[in-house]
């Protein structure tokens, strides 16, 4: 019955039938190899592109100090509490029940039946039972940290399809207050974390405030070219001032975070990749000792004092304090200024943002009349004890060629000296008519007056003199002697910044030198990078030399002198007692407005010190100003000429800074 | 030889029977089913429930294959007929809504209650049997074109039924088991060739027809997810080049989910290199982006070649060839043609389900949800291995003699 196979050809076709399977374990072999072997690196890569997220996380920011090493601007802990989603899963599949019943006894109630359910039906069940789990968890956190939390729907479920890994931030830089209850609270629902992050804070709030700038946050939309991350923790940059200028030293280099990502997209695992480098340290000339008094001193001047103080040292042309109110307190924009707030900083009077030191420009007023002294005295013919007779008004010509200038000081027979320090404008217009206009500019713009001030707060301006070109441009009637007369008395043509005044005084006080005003003296590299503890120094530069003649700087020295020396020199209430100060008070009238000045320098002798004093509609260069410049040469007298210069406590107890707690704590 | 001698003289009964185990085949099914136990723990991230219930099938196929050896094969192919009208039966049973149990829209289980089964796996077995009964049969002729006939007709009835369920996978390897054990039994191979070139320019012409006609001209109805893994496998879009933006996203993005299981199977195989990961270390596993819902059984073989590497997939490529060469010996050693028959068709179900399967891990093939023997998780699927090779066991012990 059994029938026994014998034949050749059917071993022949067990053999073929071998060799086809072996072909086909040949061929599987070769696809494994093609895809383990050759291919493997790409698999790989596959495999860590779906797995990795990266993380932008901003470096710690460099500080701003002043030339003491005090923070002017620093950085502070901020506390977020974050809800990391992914420890969330189990309580979203608890949830799914209870939705799914109430969507199936609605749908009995509507349709009058039970039926399957569609897939969109399903989502959304998944979508509220995940919402719900979210929003009773943010009530029960409302509770421990006393306060109302509330996230949107649509907030939520943007964060959930956009940025899953990430950590959903229900309450950002919250007090301390609030941190502490969370850390000692025991029963803290599933999820919840607090999460540490540096953030910027000016400890003396609006101190220097045009000049460091502020920050804004860096919006979410704006992606960072240097780091191919696809989410970037909240980061703020340098939008005004110094913080702008120096963005790149003062914000360091970001780090970066991978975190491993599950099929579903939940965080599964998070490290540091590349550590962030902190940002570099900026040192300033400024001396906040000396700042806070210009400032206080200014805002003292009058009611809402809108003006500028400029306190520099003629030797390397250090700028101890750029003095500008009204200031902002750059802490306002830290995590983000509100809406009223900003309107009030806008005020198109009150200018908040506006260095008026370096990009303001100011009618000079009789603060001019140290250039034309100095053009005078440079000219050999000129005799500065020449007596001119002056009276109440200045009247030359007639018609269109008309000069009609009223003097304030009184009628009488003036040399320079005595011209200059009662501010003779008759006296000025005289001699100035005699000089020409191209001598005076020709002065003018050997202090730089025509150039703009340069100094890395983004805020600059050149002056306006009435150079030949200037008046070709902008002159279509050609250029009048009532011009040069009103020229020389500082009005008319003739624009100029409080920084510009200092350079010129600082000349002075140097006897021809001008030095470049110099607000960084030098940046510090921070943290562990093969950069670290480097330094760059910006060295003191000169603008240019001009050799006056001696007769000049000591008629001037003398005239400055006895303007504020004398009982009865305009500048008198700027005296301060054992410091030799030397000025000039100005006051100049236009249909906008009025200027008035003080500019001076100290100790004639020697001069250590320039301090330029300006206000905006104030009263008049003597009474406004000059006490502005005492209180600073008060406080220099207290600070560089008294014993113990380590006296500080009266700028750290008059910090008015509200979360800093003591400065000095920080500095015993 | 003195065996032999005996044996070709003495009544069949008695003395035909060696004493003798096909080691290589055993060694070959233990290990693999050794490897596929830690694989399942490992793909289901250690869930021992489903490895023991495994294990538990393992044990009920080997008691099976035991069993099987106590009769001689000649004397169960006897009754070839009703065991295949048994499977038949059940394969319809399970067509039926309300007695087939319906998983991700395909009826291919049945339900009894504490087990659930799937006849095609059984179908597979018998049809085999029902061929290699038929075309052993002593006064057949081979060459009358009403044999070949006969037997398409068996191979498409097995083919129609189990792709109804529908389970394409299990209804195409119909195809090369009915071929090989035609072509061995002797069947022209003029009339195969034939058959097969016709098969080809039909499949040729669905393919074509599938990825390149809009569908309300095609004729032959494939279900809507066959199509679609037909255009996955060929990297057609989904979309056609008229559909509107949004038609176009919903396409791409459900192309991308239709595509994801083997995109992540390939990143698996490949990301193991040559060494792979080592054991319940596979990262697509533990992050869950190989489909808890597949890795264990129609992917299990990506768990491997992550785990692995190229090594471990090479000792598994070289264990089946061991299992399919064993199998082939078999078929050579076999007393009748009954024997071989039966013997070529084993082997030749589990090439191809071999084939089909490692070669979806890898892109060779499309995607079709045919388990890999020993490996994937399945009771079904995991005891009639057992039984396939109790049979192949139960050839050998039966062999002819040199």
């Amino acid at each position: 019955m059994a029938e026994r196979v014998t034949d050749q050809s059917s071993d022949r076709k067990l053999l073929i039938m071998a060799g086809l399977m072996f072909l086909g374990l040949l061929i599987l072999s070769i696809g494994l190899w093609r895809v383990q072997i050759v291919n493997a690196d790409l698999y790989t890569e596959r495999k860590d592109e779906q797995y990795h997220v990266t993380v932008r996380i901003p470096a710690v920011r460099g500080k701003i100090l002043d030339s003491q090493g005090l923070p002017l601007a620093d950085n502070r802990t901020s506390f977020t509490l974050n809800l990391y989603l992914e420890e969330l899963r189990e309580l979203y599949q608890d949830e799914y029940g209870p939705v799914k019943q109430a969507t199936l006894d609605r749908i009995q109630a509507q349709e009058g039946r039970l039926r399957g359910l569609t897939s969109a039906e399903r989502a959304q069940i998944n979508r509220d039972a995940r919402f719900n789990v979210m929003d009773r968890l943010l009530r029960q956190m409302s509770e421990i940290m006393g306060e109302e939390l509330s996230i949107s729907r649509r907030e939520f479920e943007n964060h959930y399809n956009q940025k899953l890994s990430m950590p959903l931030a229900v309450m950002t830089d919250i007090s301390l207050s609030h941190a502490t209850r969370f850390f000692e609270t025991t029963e803290i629902p599933p999820g919840f974390d607090i999460d540490e992050q540096p953030m910027r804070k000016y400890p003396f709030g609006n101190l220097a405030s045009q000049t460091i700038g502020h920050m804004t946050r860096i919006s979410g939309h704006r992606k960072d070219t240097t780091l191919s991350t696809k989410y970037q923790l909240p980061d703020f940059e340098g939008s005004t001032g110094l913080e702008k200028y120096f963005e790149e030293e003062l914000k360091g280099k970001p780090g970066v975070m991978n975190v491993t990502v599950n099929y579903l997209g939940y965080r599964t695992d998070s490290r540091i990749s590349t550590e962030p480098t902190p940002g570099s340290n900026i040192h300033l000339t400024i001396d906040a000792d000396i700042q806070r008094v210009a400032q206080e001193a200014l805002e003292d001047a009058m009611p809402n004092t809108r003006g500028a103080a400029v306190v520099m040292e003629p030797s390397n042309g250090n700028l101890l304090a750029l003095a500008s109110v009204p200031g902002f307190d750059p802490n306002d924009f830290v995590p983000a200024i509100s809406t009223p707030l900003w309107q009030k900083y806008n005020d198109p009077i009150e200018k908040t943002f506006r260095n008026r030191c370096t990009s303001e420009r100011y009618q000079p007023g009789s603060v001019f009349k140290i250039v034309v002294a100095m053009a005078l005295l440079e000219d050999p013919d000129f005799d500065p004890d020449q007596l001119i007779e002056t009276s109440k008004v200045f009247r030359r010509g007639h018609g269109s060629g008309l000069i009609n200038i009223k003097d304030t000081a009184p009628a009488g027979s003036y040399n320079l000296v005595d011209a200059f320090k009662k501010s003779s404008n008759y006296y000025f217009v005289e001699t100035g008519l005699r000089l020409g206009r191209e001598k005076m500019v020709e002065m003018a713009d050997l202090f730089g007056f025509d150039d703009r001030t340069s100094l890395p707060i983004m805020q600059g301006a050149s002056g306006i003199l009435p150079t030949d070109e200037y008046i070709e441009k902008h002159s279509t009637y050609g250029w009048t002697l009532g011009r040069t007369a009103n020229l020389s008395i500082g009005q008319g043509e003739i624009d100029v910044t409080p920084l510009h005044i200092a350079q010129m005084m600082a000349c002075i006080a140097n006897r021809g030198k001008i030095p470049k005003p110099r607000l960084v003296s030098s940046i510090q590299a921070q943290g562990k990078g093969p950069e670290s503890g480097r330094v760059w120094e910006f060295p003191p530069q000169s603008l240019g030399y001009f050799p006056f003649k001696d007769r000049t700087i000591d008629y001037l020295n003398r005239a400055l002198l006895a303007d504020v020396v004398d009982r009865d020199g305009t500048g008198h209430l700027a005296n301060v007692p054992g410091m030799s100060i030397g000025g000039k008070t100005g006051t100049a009238v236009s249909t906008q407005r009025r200027t008035t000045w003080f500019a001076s320098l100290a100790p004639v002798e020697a001069p250590r010190f320039v301090v330029v004093v300006m206000v905006e509609d104030g009263d008049s260069g003597g009474r406004t100003c000059a006490p502005v410049a005492a209180s600073i040469y008060r406080e220099i007298q207290r600070k560089f000429y008294n014993s113990n210069q380590l006296l500080r406590h009266n700028i750290l107890t008059s910090s008015n800074d509200g979360n800093s707690g003591t400065p000095s704590n920080r500095y015993p | 030889m003195n065996q032999s001698t005996i044996q070709l003289n003495a009544p069949r009964q008695s003395a035909e029977r060696h004493q003798r185990v096909l080691w290589s085949l055993w060694i070959a099914v233990m290990l693999l089913a050794a490897i596929g136990l830690a694989s399942i723990f490992s793909a289901t991230t250690g869930n021992i429930a489903l490895t023991r219930g495994q294990l538990v099938y393992f044990i009920i196929g080997m008691v099976l294959a035991m069993v099987i050896n106590f009769v001689d094969y000649r004397d169960f192919s006897r009754w070839a007929y009703p065991i295949y009208g048994f499977s038949l039966l059940l394969l319809i049973l399970v067509l039926i809504p309300g007695i087939g149990v319906k998983v991700n829209g395909a009826r291919r289980w049945l339900d009894f209650g504490i087990v659930q089964f799937q006849p095609s796996e059984l179908a597979k077995l018998t049809m085999i049997l029902l061929l290699s009964f038929f075309l052993s049969r002593p006064n057949l002729d081979l060459r009358s074109g009403r044999t070949f006939f006969t037997c398409l007709g068996i191979i498409g009835l097995t083919f129609v039924i189990i792709l109804k369920e529908p389970d394409l996978g299990s209804s195409i390897v119909l195809f090369p088991v009915g071929m090989a054990i035609m072509f061995i039994a002797g069947i022209p191979t003029r009339f195969l060739l034939k058959f097969i070139g016709a098969v080809a320019l039909l499949i040729i012409l669905l393919v074509v027809e599938v990825l390149y006609m809009p569908s309300k001209f095609q004729f032959i109805k494939l279900e809507e997810y066959q199509k679609r893994r037909l255009k996955v496998f060929f990297h057609v879009d989904y979309a056609p080049r008229n559909a509107s933006p949004e038609e176009k996203r919903r396409l791409e993005r459900e192309q991308f989910n239709d595509s994801y299981n083997v995109n992540q199977a390939m990143i698996s195989v490949g990301s193991g290199g040559l060494f792979g990961q080592g054991w319940r270390r596979g990262t697509q596993i533990e992050l869950g982006y190989l489909p808890n819902a597949v890795a264990h059984n129609d992917f299990i073989f990506s768990v491997i070649a992550e785990e692995q590497g190229f090594l471990g997939s090479m000792v598994i490529l070289t264990l089946y060839g061991t299992l399919l060469f064993s199998g082939i010996r078999v078929a050579g050693q076999a007393r009748d043609r009954l024997g071989k028959l039966l013997a070529i068709g084993i082997t030749t179900l589990w090439f191809s389900q071999i084939f089909i399967n490692i070669g979806m891990n890898v892109g060779l093939t499309p995607v079709t949800g045919l388990p890999l023997p020993l490996l994937s998780h399945g009771g079904s699927a995991g005891i009639s291995v057992w039984i396939a090779a109790g049979v192949l066991q139960n050839i050998y012990a039966y062999r002819r003699n040199y």
